[in-house]
């Protein structure tokens, strides 16, 4: 397991390396060659495309000099924890990352779980009453939410919330250390809006692998060895359901990171996704850079603790 | 007109929970994708008599009344915003959010804009901020003693130092360096501006300098995206892209990118003991439904309902204020492309696009003009001549007299059109219609693009190609800065306009064939009369002199229509619950002003707050 580990670790390194090889390459070569580059951004703002004042604006933005060392000079920086400085603001990346990250993850991750508890039993549920109503009913309400965008549904709670209720959600935020319950109440919806889009895909998933397990013949050997239908669901056929789960549930971490965006926009949230969506209009690069770098480590994270999950849930997986 | 059926409180009422029930998820799906709900067809079986609905609506339309004799200090105001700033320099930013956000509530200016009063529209004259008294020794020289009571910022770095001469001149160095409006103002960034330099006479006292007598000086240096005055410790002693350190009557406490700005009272504002309230506090908020949801639940005290859901809201919501609004003073333009060879360059083919544009037709569709008067509400509309129907000293009303021939180049007439287009040899012209479908002009933007298009082309003489280049590296630089001044790009460009201080800057910027940016561009040359008329009207110091060539100019430039000028607008409403007091007393000459020249009376009234 430690090896296993170890070789993780070295292959997540590799991996954040060519991250933000192509990232910078797509940045600062791709999107100059087909768009514009920082420069010309501002410079169009002041409604002049000349050589000289893009000049002057790269040399006082630090953008004149050659591509790898500007890359080397963004490497090290980055190696030695400085994400850098927004080029429009000067504000310091990371100072912006720290307050924002968590935000952001913990829309992500209560989205995620609260999808998990919803989809996970209501699976299960679907596949031991297969072919009965509430396997018909389910079975539609996930289609149904899969063809329906999280962030209309959004909208639509929100205006007729307003238009019959006069309701709308909070709008202050406050961090959960100054005060918990409006943190909850402000991230409670955007999180359970953001879970329900996944969810549909993992009811349906959940219910076939459940259908699939209860075929096998540990099963039936489970129940021939006279357990009751609650016991042979629970020991045996759970665990062995979850593994396909848990690898899609990994898979969603990117979506979810990346979908946040439009929920905090909506719901006014001081996330991740605003700051780099804003970024990108601007060609922020500092920030789009280190932004992306984190996303980078996140879903990496997120695919290890899938990996090493898995002996968890099926001890027959070692690693 | 308090209604005893208005949902008091966010829980179920009655009638929701009949809906809630009778609908369900499907249906409310199918309601919003139909942009409407059951109270929309409640207000289509509205049969009332008009006077009595007129009467109705006389009861919530708010008189402007004057309260800062009750005032009570105190309370934070709820407002939002729909964008974010790129940063908080007003002077060196290249982006006008800066000045037109945190500057316009933090920093003071020399001047600001007197503000109209009830029942008066303001007309643009101005008023001492940081200036106590000026005198005008010659015609081309200020003098201006500032106020000594003024002081910074308590915070550090510059912990409530008084403002003084040599920030006025450090404030207009970075400006004539720096600022991306420099060239409307500093002689040394541009020859036809008129502002040679502002130097410093003593601790207290500084004179203004200009290249001719120019009439609107004063306006000029009121203008808060043009010289706001910026403390010298924001060159380093802070980061004025991220903090203020204003003299104003607001602090802005809390900045957090794309999600808030929170302004704070500024307790040693010389203009104590305003402002009444303790706050302002803006959210970002992007989405329309949001914001609208936002305003409905009273979390937002005040927001720009669109006119298409105003009545509806103020049906729903009976408590809210309802204020008429002054008609804007912005003007877009359809502006032409003067490529050699363009057919654009016969004036016959430019009065036919205009011919083309159904002006009332327009003024119904987006200001909800109908519906407004069905249900009794006094709409006011105006079509724009060559000036903005808002400029209400210099605006002549192209459907009056006043325009002389250049009058019927407004009218809708495409048999006219036709016959104009035939004679000069174009119909069934093929040409571009440029507009940019990227929200930075708002999202109704493309809405009023193509409907002006499909008008230009409901005629079949013009077969219009669309084309939608990117804003900043495209759209800026080809379409709306025009630096050779030859409108160097092909066919119709529906361009926005920006916002000029007074209507010299919008006739200079727009017409005059020397100015650098943003002019329409008509050939190389210009229209040595247009130059004339611009130039002589900006060194009249006569106002009344100055108007007649001002209407001379602009029946002129009715008789070339070298732009065409949007069709009108309406003087459209705004809704607001009614605990903000004072509001609509006092008027802005610019929405953008107004939290130093306006806000700062508005006060919080608790004894009407049910939020």
């Amino acid at each position: 397991m430690a090896r296993y580990l170890i070789r993780r670790l070295m292959l997540a390194g590799v991996t954040l390396l060519l991250v933000t090889i192509i990232v910078f390459t797509l940045l600062r070569v791709v999107v100059p060659l087909v768009y514009a580059d920082a420069a010309d951004i501002i410079a169009g703002e002041y409604g002049r495309q000349d050589p000289a004042l893009i000049a002057k604006l790269k040399e006082e933005y630090g953008l004149s000099a050659s591509l790898p060392r500007q890359y080397f000079k963004f490497l090290n920086e980055l190696a030695h924890g400085d994400l850098g400085r927004s080029l429009f603001n000067g504000r310091p990346v990371a100072g912006e990352i720290k307050d924002r990250l968590p935000v952001s993850i913990e829309l992500g991750l209560v989205g995620l779980l609260s999808g998990l508890a919803f989809s996970v039993p209501m699976g299960i549920w679907a596949a031991l009453r297969q072919d009965k109503w509430p396997d018909y009913i389910l079975r539609t309400l996930a289609i149904l939410l899969n063809a329906v965008p999280g962030f209309w549904l959004a909208i639509l709670i929100i205006t007729f919330g307003s238009v019959w209720f006069n309701w709308a959600p909070p709008l202050k935020f406050a961090y959960i250390q100054e005060d918990p319950i409006a943190h909850i109440k402000i991230l409670l919806l955007p999180a359970l809006l953001i879970g329900l889009t996944p969810s549909a895909g993992l009811v349906r998933l959940m219910r076939t692998q459940m259908l699939e397990v209860q075929r096998q013949d540990y099963i039936r050997t489970a129940h021939a060895k006279g357990l009751t239908g609650g016991q042979v669901v629970s020991r045996h056929a759970i665990r062995n359901a979850l593994i396909p789960i848990v690898t899609v549930v990994g898979l969603t971490v990117p979506s979810l990171a990346a979908g946040t965006a439009i929920f905090e926009s909506i719901f006014t949230l001081p996330g991740m996704g605003q700051y780099l969506v804003s970024a990108v209009g601007n060609l922020d690069y500092p920030v789009i850079q280190s932004t992306n770098v984190i996303f980078a480590v996140l879903i990496i994270a997120s695919n290890l603790a899938v990996d090493l999950s898995y002996p968890l849930i099926d001890p027959r997986i070692r690693y | 007109m308090e209604s005893k059926h208005r949902p008091r409180s966010i829980g179920l009422n009655r009638r929701g929970l009949l809906r809630v029930t009778a609908v369900g998820a499907g249906g409310a799906a199918f309601l919003a994708a139909c942009g409407g709900s059951g109270d929309k067809k409640d207000a289509v079986k509205d049969t009332r008599p008009l006077e009595q609905k007129q009467e109705e609506v006389k009861s919530f339309i708010s008189t402007r009344p004057d309260t800062a004799a009750q005032a009570v200090p105190g309370g934070i105001m709820q407002g939002l915003t729909t964008a974010d700033v790129t940063n908080l320099d007003p002077l060196s930013s290249p982006s006008f959010t800066a000045a037109a956000s945190a500057g316009a509530w933090t920093y003071s200016r020399l001047f600001n804009y007197k503000p109209g009063f009830r029942d008066k529209v303001p007309q643009g004259d101005v008023q001492g901020d940081l200036v106590e008294r000026f005198e005008q020794p010659e015609p081309t020289r200020l003098i201006l003693k500032l106020r000594q009571n003024a002081v910074w910022d308590e915070r550090a770095p510059t912990n409530k130092r008084p403002v003084d001469a040599e920030d006025v001149i450090f404030s207009w160095k970075k400006f004539e360096t720096s600022n991306i409006n420099r060239t409307d103002v500093a002689n040394k960034a541009n020859p036809t501006a008129p502002i040679e330099s502002i130097d410093l006479i003593d601790k207290n006292t500084i004179s203004v300098k200009t290249a001719y007598p120019y009439a609107p000086l004063l306006g000029m240096l009121a203008f808060n995206r043009y010289l706001v005055i910026m403390p010298r410790e924001s060159d380093g002693g802070f980061d004025p892209r991220n903090e203020t350190r204003g003299s104003g009557a607001w602090q802005l406490a809390n900045y957090q990118r794309s999600v808030k700005f929170e302004y704070r009272r500024n307790p040693n504002w010389f203009g104590q003991p305003k402002p009444f309230a303790d706050g302002f506090d803006y959210p970002i908020i992007p989405e329309y439904a949001s914001g609208l949801a936002q305003f409905r639940a009273k979390r937002v005290w005040a927001m720009a309902v669109r006119a298409e859901d105003q009545i509806q809201t103020k049906r729903d919501l009976p408590e809210l204020t309802v204020l008429q609004e002054d008609y804007l003073r912005s003007l877009h333009q359809l502006k032409f492309g003067f490529q050699p060879g363009s057919p654009f360059l016969d004036e016959r083919v430019r009065k036919a696009v205009s011919m083309l544009l159904d002006r009332d037709q327009w003024i119904d569709t987006f200001g909800n003009v109908s519906k407004f008067q069905a249900d009794g509400w006094p709409i006011q509309s105006r079509w724009h001549s060559h000036i903005s129907s808002g400029e209400e000293r210099y605006w002549t009303d192209p459907k009056g007299t006043g325009l002389g021939e250049g009058a019927q180049n407004f009218k809708y007439n495409p048999a006219e059109a036709k016959k104009l287009l035939a004679a000069a040899g174009q119909s069934g012209l093929s040409t571009d219609f440029t507009y940019i479908t990227t929200g930075q002009y708002g999202s109704q933007w493309s809405n009023f693009a193509e409907v002006a298009k499909g008008m230009i082309e409901a005629n079949g003489d013009f077969k219009l190609r669309q084309n939608n280049p990117d804003y900043q590296t495209e759209y800026l630089p080809k379409y709306w800065y025009i630096p050779s001044g030859a409108g160097d790009f092909k066919g119709i460009n529906f361009g926005a306009y920006t916002t000029f201080f007074e209507v010299d800057g919008y006739l200079n910027a727009y017409y005059h064939s020397k100015s650098n940016i943003q002019q329409v561009g008509f050939g190389t040359q210009g229209d040595p009369r247009v130059d004339n008329l611009i130039e002589t009207q900006r060194k009249e110091l006569d106002a009344a002199k100055r108007t007649t060539i001002i209407k001379d100019l602009e029946k002129y430039l009715a008789t070339k229509m070298y732009t065409v000028p949007w069709p009108g607008q309406t003087a459209g409403f705004t809704l607001y619950w009614p605990w903000i007091s004072n509001r609509g007393t006092h008027r802005s000459y610019f929405a953008e002003t107004a939290p130093q020249e306006v806000l700062q009376t508005w006060w919080f009234d608790k004894s009407k707050y049910t939020g």
